[in-house]
């Protein structure tokens, strides 16, 4: 079963080709990272979803269904230009949107206490939505989007404007809504977030898929032979061009590139005879550089 | 549960929860009220004060019969105003009222009159005082002068001012307005305010409500909280629950006036007795059920029509500025119905004015006026009626393409080729 399925969608706007022959199928119980950078594609796709625009070509299933209107009751969208009805008590406006997501007044109003309480805005319930700071009203509309417990949650940039200890509290929350079995899509710039909390992602640029699958696979591709090291003494052996390309020095660490003949074994040995090591390890490539290397390269190709 | 009625009861009930709309419905008629009776019922308003004045009469003919003529009394029985004649002969004339002119100055005396030798044959007098701009009070001495004047003359050409009076005597007209089936109805001109009345009430919740909805669709759009809502609705569902929901705060007042207005025909003879005391025997006209029948239904029509117009231009709107600016030629339309109003009060039946109650942008305006003041023929009404309704199924649709592309467009406004292309789409 799957929960998202994309199949091959198009859409362009006045001769831009937004998205190009897009598809995903996103299973249960799932955070999926949605990457790209600026202007790839994601919020269109995204609207695709939520039936906001039509694709020109190619499907869209959810709970492998037809995209009707009856099955997007059991989707959360958490948009990136975010925006409620300002003169709207909290109570009210929590009872309009769960009622746009099909829940009745009497079904929601637990639920409504619950994450209110559970997001420290309980105190606000009959105040105006304007009376709010930014992040509460992000609070709250992060609550609209989970509130009728959706099978697929959409979060585009979530934590924008949120102090250390609110991002922890959605973090948890998005945990323990994939522990429900939801499917979250999220979709971010940072890529620290994304280590933390994706199991997989895909990466968009120009409109295509550039890069996808399951996080540790997606590093693995593209880990390169770089050696983090920390040492006290004088070290020759990085000056040896048989062994090594290139270093740079941090102050607190060096980053060594090795040539690639070398073996990892052998510089190690060459820096113990020379110096203490305190630190030695292969460096994982950060999502950050692979973010930055496919959309660069990409780019370069394109270009 | 269908989007359509969420939407509604939220419009519905955010608005007619608001201090503002309870404040609007009953500052309102109180508004109306005071503007259109206000005037008057401040130039009723005598001032109890006594006046003294002076009067220089040359002619020997006035000043005698002055106090007959002008017999206004205070709530206390005493005079209000207080004639006292000053002695002069003409040449010296000019040094009297020098003197008075000072003395009014000095508000010594109010006023001064004065009534030359020859007011008889020349048919002049002379007013003076600080304020001369109260048209009751000047018309007042005017017809009290030239009446002692006019008595005058008769007598002098031996005439019996008695017989003059009922020789002149004028007829009075009577009106009565016949409506369909040949039923007549004595009217006293009333009839006229409560049709100006019902129009201006038809312009004014179309001007008020139309923007409403207007605003209703910017401000959604520009708030962004429109991104969320079309994605769990369709956006006709939430063009038609804004559409209802502002239109059902518009009804909702409606009847609210309606009902004190219903109350105020009850009690009006009681009222309108209060402020004017010779009005009490005043016949409040009484307006035909289809009429009233016709004027909901008008009014219901036309608030959808334009509704929807300014739902589908609200949607093309990316700040307030361009909403004013959006808005103008609709206000034009609506405006442009009301001034014709005046000329189908006049005149009805022209082809003119049949044209003009067809068109469907202006037809709740126009058509009802012909309603109100004739009995145009069943098949016009019919046929007015049917165009507006097939002009607001058509308007639905096109509102409706234009709205779910416009609703998430920022930016520069389409232009009329792309806004074809989105009908298209």
């Amino acid at each position: 079963m799957s929960v998202l399925k994309i199949d091959h969608i198009y859409k362009s706007f006045r001769n831009v080709d937004a998205v190009q022959d897009l598809s995903l199928d996103l299973e249960p119980n799932v955070i999926f990272g949605f990457l790209g950078p600026n202007g790839a594609g994601k919020t269109t796709t995204i609207r695709m979803i939520m039936d906001i625009i039509k694709p020109d070509r190619g499907s869209i299933f959810i709970n492998d269904q037809p995209n009707t209107l009856q099955m997007r009751e059991k989707v959360g969208y958490l948009p990136e230009e975010r925006g409620l009805y300002r003169k709207m008590k909290i109570s009210e406006l929590l009872v309009f949107m769960a009622e746009l997501k099909g829940l009745s007044a009497s079904q929601s109003k637990p639920k409504i206490e619950y994450w209110l309480e559970r997001l420290e805005l309980l105190d606000w319930i009959d105040k105006k939505v304007e009376e709010l700071s930014r992040g509460m009203q992000q609070k709250l509309q992060f609550i609209s989007t989970i509130m009728h417990e959706p099978d697929l949650i959409i979060l585009d940039e979530p934590f924008t404007g949120l102090d250390p200890v609110n991002s922890d509290l959605i973090k948890q929350i998005m945990f323990e809504q994939k522990q429900r079995g939801a499917t979250i899509i999220f979709s971010t710039h940072l890529m620290e977030q994304v280590e933390q909390l994706c199991d997989s992602i895909c990466l968009i640029n120009k409109g295509r898929i550039v890069l996808g699958g399951n996080i540790r696979d997606v590093k693995k591709e593209f880990r390169k032979n770089i050696i983090r090291m920390e040492f006290e003494g004088d070290a020759t052996f990085i000056k040896n061009q048989e062994l090594i390309e290139r270093y740079t020095d941090h102050g607190t660490h060096y980053e060594i590139h090795p040539k690639e003949s070398a073996p990892i074994q052998q510089i190690l040995q060459a820096a113990a005879q020379e110096v203490m090591i305190s630190k030695f390890e292969l460096m994982e490539p950060s999502l950050h550089n692979i973010f930055i290397d496919v959309v660069t390269q990409k780019e370069r190709n394109g270009s | 549960m269908n989007k359509s009625w969420t939407i509604f009861k939220r419009e519905y009930l955010t608005r007619v929860k608001t201090r503002g709309f309870v404040i609007g419905t009953i500052i309102g008629p109180v508004l109306l009220l005071l503007i259109s009776i206000g005037p008057g019922f401040l130039m009723n308003l005598q001032s109890e004060k006594e006046k003294n004045i002076s009067v220089v009469d040359l002619s020997g003919v006035v000043y005698e019969k002055l106090d007959e003529a002008i017999d206004d009394t205070t709530e206390t029985g005493s005079r209000i105003y207080q004639f006292k004649e000053i002695l002069a002969t003409e040449s010296k004339l000019d040094s009297v009222k020098s003197t008075l002119r000072t003395k009014v100055d000095q508000n010594e005396i109010d006023a001064f009159l004065v009534i030359p030798p020859d007011a008889v044959d020349k048919n002049e007098s002379e007013y003076y005082a600080k304020n001369v701009s109260n048209f009751e009070e000047n018309s007042k001495f005017r017809s009290a002068i030239s009446g002692i004047i006019t008595e005058y003359r008769l007598k002098q050409s031996e005439i019996d001012p008695a017989l003059i009076d009922k020789l002149t005597k004028r007829v009075h007209l009577r009106t009565f307005k016949i409506s369909r089936g040949g039923k007549e109805q004595e009217d006293i001109g009333l009839s006229f305010v409560v049709t100006f009345v019902m129009i201006f009430f038809l312009y004014f919740m179309l001007i008020m409500y139309g923007a409403l909805v207007m605003r209703s669709v910017y401000e959604e759009k520009l708030s962004r909280v429109v991104e969320v809502i079309i994605s769990s609705c369709k956006p006709f569902q939430l063009m038609t629950g804004k559409v209802l929901g502002v239109g059902g705060v518009g009804m909702t007042q409606f009847l609210i006036w309606v009902g004190a207005a219903a109350l105020l025909g009850v009690y009006s003879q009681a009222i309108i007795g209060m402020f004017f005391a010779g009005a009490a025997d005043v016949v409040f006209p009484h307006i035909p059920v289809s009429v009233l029948v016709y004027f909901v239904l008008y009014f219901l029509l036309g608030f959808i029509l334009y509704a929807t117009l300014y739902a589908g231009l609200g949607a093309l709107v990316s700040t307030e500025a361009e909403a004013q600016q959006l808005q103008f030629p609709v206000l034009f339309m609506i405006i442009f119905a009301f001034i014709f109003a005046f000329y189908i009060i006049r005149n009805p039946n022209t082809d003119l004015s049949i044209v003009i109650s067809m068109i469907p942008f202006f037809a709740p305006i126009t058509m009802f006026t012909r309603i109100a003041t004739m009995s145009p023929p069943f098949s016009e009404i019919l046929l007015s009626l049917a165009l507006l309704v097939g002009t607001i199924i058509l308007l639905l649709w096109l509102a409706g393409k234009i709205f779910r592309i416009g609703i998430l467009m920022y930016g520069k406004r389409p232009t009329l080729p792309e806004l074809l292309n989105w009908i298209r789409y």
